[in-house]
């Protein structure tokens, strides 16, 4: 799973600090996810992870050079941001990563997450001591924000994966899967996830066929095109291979994952599918009753799809990715 | 309404201690005052111990020791400058101190968190910081020596040139790092442990005792320069080793707890009231008091919306801010 910026989310929710700061924030998603779990059931895992690694603690060393010593089956996970990986792999977290005391949580998990207790994204060291768990693993340590390493690590041993591994939502997953002596569902998970790309595409290339696709993302009244590698598109363009509309195409070589585009970027916008992240209704209403609108193709040929804001466009990662293709299907094959 | 001094300090010394013990014992870990108090003479559980004395107590340490330095660098300035609004926040020393640590961060691609051995180093850097601001300040505003006015209006623009610097180098960063650099910045001691009291204390321990060394020069300066020179004080020189001090002490203290804003102004003046002008008493007044308020505005940061945490700089300004501007307005 991809991290997409935790901490300007949550600071921009927090403070309003943010919001001219241009990468900002992503909270949003989820959608009801009914089939993530055809690979994954986390309701199994306890006791899988009894019988599979009964065996011994062992000790690993983490992304910046800890030694870690994994318990033989740890039961009480805290993975603030890797939740995603971690029910992927067969295990439940017992907190939830999120912001403002649930203000703002992966909502796309809220099946599987459900009523877990909030962790901070932060993770405060005392909501971590309350929480006790046996083993703390974080994408990176910037995520253990409210003290140092050996703070944490006094509590539970602590894995903190280099940040290039966090930040790819595949090698996230496997790494998770050798930490927790899983390789096989990681691995199982990515296969099962390659064969259904593979078959949505299939169908995509005979509906869709080179007809132009974009992602925007509206909130606080301020548009922005989600970059080709990043969450939904990563699925869209890289995955699923759609094509680019032009403003996507024309990013840079190295773009941000959300970049701003202005209205009259709109204007010239030839999407001939337009997907819109509706981060809050006043931004879709004023883009909408903009002059520029109607001009855009996808809006002439009707192939406007709007996104709620809890759905998975914003995140990358096993469950977020199937999700994000599910809608994908139903909204541009399904019908 | 000058007091006993004895007794001022006393009083000071009993909250200090009393905001210390309620504020170890309050947070998002429950422990009750019992808990906490067999935890301290030794007979707590392994966690109730940890979070004690490993997460709670460095930074309330840290609280006062940058309380003390922010304090009385606050003393000195206002007294070498005779400005009752001078600060070193106001005057650009912070954001000077801030602009190095940031700096140094993104020079070497630390974390916020595991700098390491850097820690120990950080300090030295944003010293340097703060000194650059100063010697910018002071060579801006020297025209035939000082003018406490001219003194706080070029360190205002210097503080606006420096924070304007600071933004850049933000907008350079990552995201994540942005995050932390404003969050560091606004003030906060967030991830306090041993080593970050370590790293400041020396600083504090050994520059406050010299600065009391100096309470005679200072009272003469705070009356004016024609009576210093009469008296035979070397006017520049003596100004520059107290700049030079209270350039330490702030950089030191945004070392460790990022820009705090207004204490450096508003506990002298607090300790003025309390025991009138002179330094021999007025400087560990404001050091004690400096302590309490930050001590106290940290533990209004960690539990108004616990879990999360306020940055402390915050809760500083949201008290110093109003005592500032009563003083603008009072001030001819």
């Amino acid at each position: 799973m991809k991290k997409i910026y935790p901490y300007t989310l949550a600071l921009a929710t927090t403070a309003m600090l943010l919001t001219a700061c241009g990468d900002q924030e992503d909270t949003d998603n989820n959608t009801a996810n009914g089939e993530a779990d055809e690979t994954v059931e986390e309701s199994d895992d306890a006791d899988d992870s009894d019988s599979e690694a009964g065996g011994t603690e062992k000790t690993v060393t983490d992304g910046y050079g800890n030694e870690v010593t994994v318990p033989s089956s740890p039961e009480r996970i805290i993975a603030p941001y890797l939740e995603d990986p971690l029910l992927t792999i067969g295990l439940e977290p017992i907190v939830q990563w999120s912001v403002n005391n649930g203000a703002s949580v992966q909502d796309y998990l809220a099946d599987e997450l459900g009523d877990l207790p909030y962790i901070d994204y932060q993770l405060p060291l005392e909501s971590v001591m309350e929480a006790d768990p046996d083993f703390i693993v974080v994408p990176d340590e910037g995520t253990l924000g409210s003290g140092d390493y050996n703070q944490y690590s006094q509590m539970a041993p602590t894995y903190v994966m280099d940040s290039e591994t966090g930040e790819d939502w595949r090698a996230t997953l496997l790494e998770m899967g050798s930490l927790f002596d899983r390789d096989e569902e990681a691995e199982t998970a990515l296969e099962e996830y390659d064969a259904y790309v593979e078959e949505v595409k299939q169908e995509l290339n005979d509906t869709v066929g080179d007809d132009k696709v974009a992602v925007v993302w509206l909130i606080n009244g301020a548009y922005f095109v989600v970059a080709p590698n990043i969450a939904s598109g990563a699925v869209l363009f890289e995955d699923l291979e759609l094509e680019t509309a032009n403003a996507i195409a024309e990013l840079p070589e190295d773009p941000d994952h959300w970049n701003e585009l202005s209205l009259e970027a709109f204007a010239n916008l030839d999407a001939d599918y337009l997907f819109l992240v509706n981060g809050d209704e006043d931004s879709v209403e004023s883009l909408t009753t903009e002059d520029v609108w109607s001009t855009i193709p996808a809006v002439e040929k009707d192939q406007v799809i709007e996104i709620a804001d809890d759905s998975s466009w914003l995140y990358n990662g096993y469950q977020a990715n199937r999700q994000t293709i599910e809608e994908v299907h139903e909204q541009m094959i399904s019908e | 309404m000058k007091r006993k001094p004895i007794i001022v300090f006393s009083i000071l010394v009993v909250f200090i201690v009393l905001v210390l013990l309620i504020s170890l014992q309050s947070g998002t870990f429950q422990m009750t005052p019992a808990e906490a108090f067999k935890t301290i003479i030794g007979q707590g559980s392994d966690q109730q111990e940890l979070v004690l004395f490993e997460f709670r107590l460095p930074r309330m340490v840290l609280a006062i020791l940058i309380g003390a330095g922010l304090a009385v660098s606050g003393a000195i300035l206002q007294s070498i400058s005779r400005n009752d609004l001078a600060d070193p926040g106001i005057l650009g020393i912070n954001a000077g101190a801030g602009f190095a640590v940031v700096l140094f961060i993104y020079l070497f691609q630390g974390s916020y968190q595991n700098l390491g051995g850097s820690v120990y180093i950080l300090p030295m850097f944003a010293f340097l910081g703060a000194l650059t601001a100063a010697a910018l300040i002071y060579s801006l505003a020297y025209k035939k020596g000082i003018t406490p006015v001219r003194l706080v209006l070029v360190g205002i623009g210097i503080n606006a040139g420096f924070s304007a610097l600071l933004i850049i180098m933000q907008l350079r960063m990552s995201p994540n790092d942005f995050m932390q650099a404003t969050v560091w910045l606004s003030g906060n001691i967030w991830g306090a442990n041993w080593s970050s009291v370590l790293a400041i204390l020396p600083w504090i321990a050994i520059l406050i005792p010299l600065v009391i060394r100096q309470a005679n020069t200072l009272n003469v300066m705070r009356i004016g320069d024609e009576s210093a020179v009469g008296v035979g004080i070397s006017l520049e020189r003596s100004r520059l080793l107290l700049l030079f001090l209270a350039v330490a002490l702030a950089g030191a203290s945004v070392a460790a707890g990022g820009a705090i804003a207004f204490l450096g102004l508003v506990a002298p003046h607090i300790a003025r009231r309390i025991v009138g002008p002179r330094h021999q008493l007025m400087i560990p007044t404001a050091a004690l008091i400096g302590s309490l308020i930050l001590l106290f505005a940290d533990y209004i940061a960690r539990n108004m919306l616990a879990p999360s945490e306020i940055p402390v700089g915050i809760v500083v300004a949201i008290i110093g801010a109003p005592y500032f501007l009563y003083l603008l307005i009072k001030t001819p």
